[in-house]
């Protein structure tokens, strides 16, 4: 992992993200707030984001669109199914990037 | 006699009303192991086979192939329920090219539907079960004019329109899938596949209530040794492959945990470095000899969770516990394999509540964040061949003609007649995930660690919120009322 890569492996820790993701699953005026004001927000969470390429990811990620909500349909059971083994369903049609698919970072790129 | 044996992929319409390859096919991850499987086998009995393989096309065009077609004695087709549209659009193609060549299918939906499937297409044959006896048995009867009854497992459309089954399929047993060849993968496309595809065992010794395996209750392993030749055999091949990949297709790779340490040990000793992806459960990774003697070799684990909550387990049958889950993410991290682990959740069963679902959801994020481990959620669909599947099939509410069609995994109806769940409450679901999908990459930037897609059905059919009171007063959901598959309404939507 390059020092960048690192850095950013380091933006929270594995205690605020187990919170933050509790949070998230369950408040729905969280999602909301996150949505509008990422930055705020998780600093209300005493989580500051000062990195300007993690900001922007967030701004630009967290108010989902149809698209992301219906972009991850590389089911991994559709395989098990394929095969026999199981009865899950794909329901949607994959749409990873490249970059997404071969585990490519996505931010980060110094700003 | 010149056998003719095709592979159909899934597939779909797409948004702009194109047919495409999706999921597992539209990756090309491996090839149909059982259609080279058979290919090779029936080599072994002095026929010519050919294998249009469909799937390394992408396409359920068989115009390619028809010079193959116009010398084929018998044309063979393998699918399986989600790849089932593709075979009936082939089994057109060829009708109208060969409206003489004999048919034969075989796979697990062919298998599992034999008398609705000849009654409902132009196939004359199915091949129930395993192909390896019966397939040789086939050609040999219909080159020498033989009887048909003693065939194990094939049913058959006479020429007056009746159909018959012959004597019941038996199991293969280790002995003959030790000593079978493996398939020849020198005909495979170049770079057509990430990687090459092979079994170690076949079935599973549990019944999982949700899984449509055909072989539930008994697994069937190959010898560690004869494993490893076969991986040997395919490794030669391997260079034809865009990430040289090798996929264990078994249902349970790591049944028996000791044979997997065997394995491991073998593959060492012959000084092999195979890159292995492979299916496992939670109480044997619990082995930590697996774990460690196979970390060298995995490239990737799919680890079937299913459930958050202990009640859910218990409904499904999975024979584990959450604290076993968690212990087993935890000994994949201490072992280094958290980053090349899926665990897989199934959300939607059909007794779930929001309030179940919910719980299924906070113990992946929990196995998330504290393991690294990666999260597949998976929304629940009747697919036959299931315990579940079986339940709704007796009382009426689902039928084996429901998946003739494309998109049929859109199908609003079939959607919501195993899920108790609000349109409302998915989307919302669907929309909390979204926003730990994007939280989680604040500690895991390289990879996307949750998987999860709203359901394209209730996205087309339940459109945001606005559109939930045009259908909440009526009191049943029927294909009628619905509109079945909606291959309309996708054209004429752009995602």
């Amino acid at each position: 992992m390059t020092q960048e890569r690192q850095k950013n492996y380091d933006v929270i820790s594995k205690n605020n993200l187990s919170r933050l993701l509790k949070k998230v699953l369950h408040d729905s005026e969280f999602r909301k707030s996150l949505e509008s004001n990422p930055k705020r927000t998780l600093l209300s969470e005493g989580i500051d984001i000062s990195d300007a390429s993690v900001l922007s990811y967030l701004q630009s990620s967290l108010r989902p669109t149809d698209e992301a909500l219906l972009a991850d349909g590389q089911v991994k059971k559709i395989f098990a199914v394929a095969s026999g083994a199981s009865i899950l369903a794909a329901v949607s049609t994959p749409a990873f990037s490249k970059g997404e698919e071969q585990g490519e970072a996505i931010y980060d790129k110094k700003v | 006699m010149h056998i003719v044996m095709f592979s159909t992929p899934v597939m779909d319409v797409d948004p702009d009303g194109a047919l495409k390859p999706i999921g597992y096919d539209a990756s090309r991850e491996c090839p149909p192991y059982g259609t080279y499987l058979l290919a090779t086998r029936l080599r072994l009995f002095g026929h010519e086979v050919t294998v249009p393989d469909l799937i390394a096309d992408g396409s359920d065009s068989v115009s390619k192939y028809l010079h193959e077609l116009s010398s084929a004695s018998l044309v063979g087709i393998s699918a399986t329920t989600l790849s089932w549209p593709t075979a009936l659009a082939v089994i057109k193609q060829i009708r109208e090219f060969r409206p003489d060549v004999p048919i034969v299918l075989g796979g697990v939906h062919p298998s599992s539907f034999p008398t609705h499937i000849l009654a409902n297409s132009s196939a004359d044959y199915v091949i129930c079960g395993e192909g390896e006896i019966s397939m040789p048995m086939l050609v040999e009867a219909l080159e020498n004019g033989k009887k048909l009854h003693h065939i194990p497992g094939l049913v058959w459309r006479s020429e007056n329109g009746q159909i018959f089954r012959g004597d019941p399929n038996s199991r293969l047993d280790a002995r003959f899938l030790s000593s079978a060849p493996p398939p020849d993968y020198s005909l495979i496309p170049r770079n057509a596949y990430k990687g090459l595809s092979i079994e170690s065992s076949r079935g599973c010794n549990f019944n999982c209530s949700f899984c449509a395996a055909t072989y539930r209750r008994l697994w069937v392993p190959l010898a560690a040794e004869s494993f490893v030749d076969n991986l040997v055999s395919l490794l030669t091949h391997i260079e034809g492959t865009s990430l040289e990949l090798v996929y264990i297709i078994d249902d349970e790779f790591s049944q028996d945990p000791v044979r997997c340490i065997r394995i491991a040990e073998e593959i060492q000793s012959r000084g092999l470095h195979p890159k292995l992806t492979y299916d496992s459960r939670v109480n044997d990774i619990l082995n930590e000899p697996f774990i460690e003697h196979m970390r060298p070799y995995t490239q990737q684990i799919l680890v079937g969770a299913e459930c958050g909550y202990e009640e859910g387990l218990k409904k499904i049958g999975k024979g584990t516990d959450l604290h076993s889950i968690e212990r087993a993410a935890a000994l994949l991290a201490k072992h280094g394999l958290s980053q090349v682990t899926d665990f897989s959740f199934i959300i939607g069963l059909p007794w779930e509540t929001l309030e179940d679902v919910n719980k299924t959801l906070e113990f992946s994020m929990m196995l998330l964040s504290t393991y690294g481990v990666r999260i597949l959620l998976q929304w629940y669909l009747q697919i036959p061949g299931s315990r579940l599947w079986d339940r709704y099939r007796q009382n009426e509410s689902v039928h084996e003609k429901m998946f003739d069609q494309y998109g049929f995994f859109r199908n609003l109806y079939l959607f919501r007649i195993g899920n108790r769940l609000k349109p409302s409450e998915i989307w919302d679901i669907s929309k909390a995930v979204h926003s730990a999908k994007v939280l989680s990459r604040l500690r895991f930037p390289e990879k996307q660690m949750i998987e999860h897609s709203l359901p394209l059905s209730i996205y087309e059919g339940f459109p945001k919120h606005e559109s939930i009171s045009k259908y909440s007063n009526q009191s049943s959901i029927t294909p009628q009322n619905i509109g079945g598959t909606q291959n309309d309404s996708r054209k004429a939507k752009k995602l």
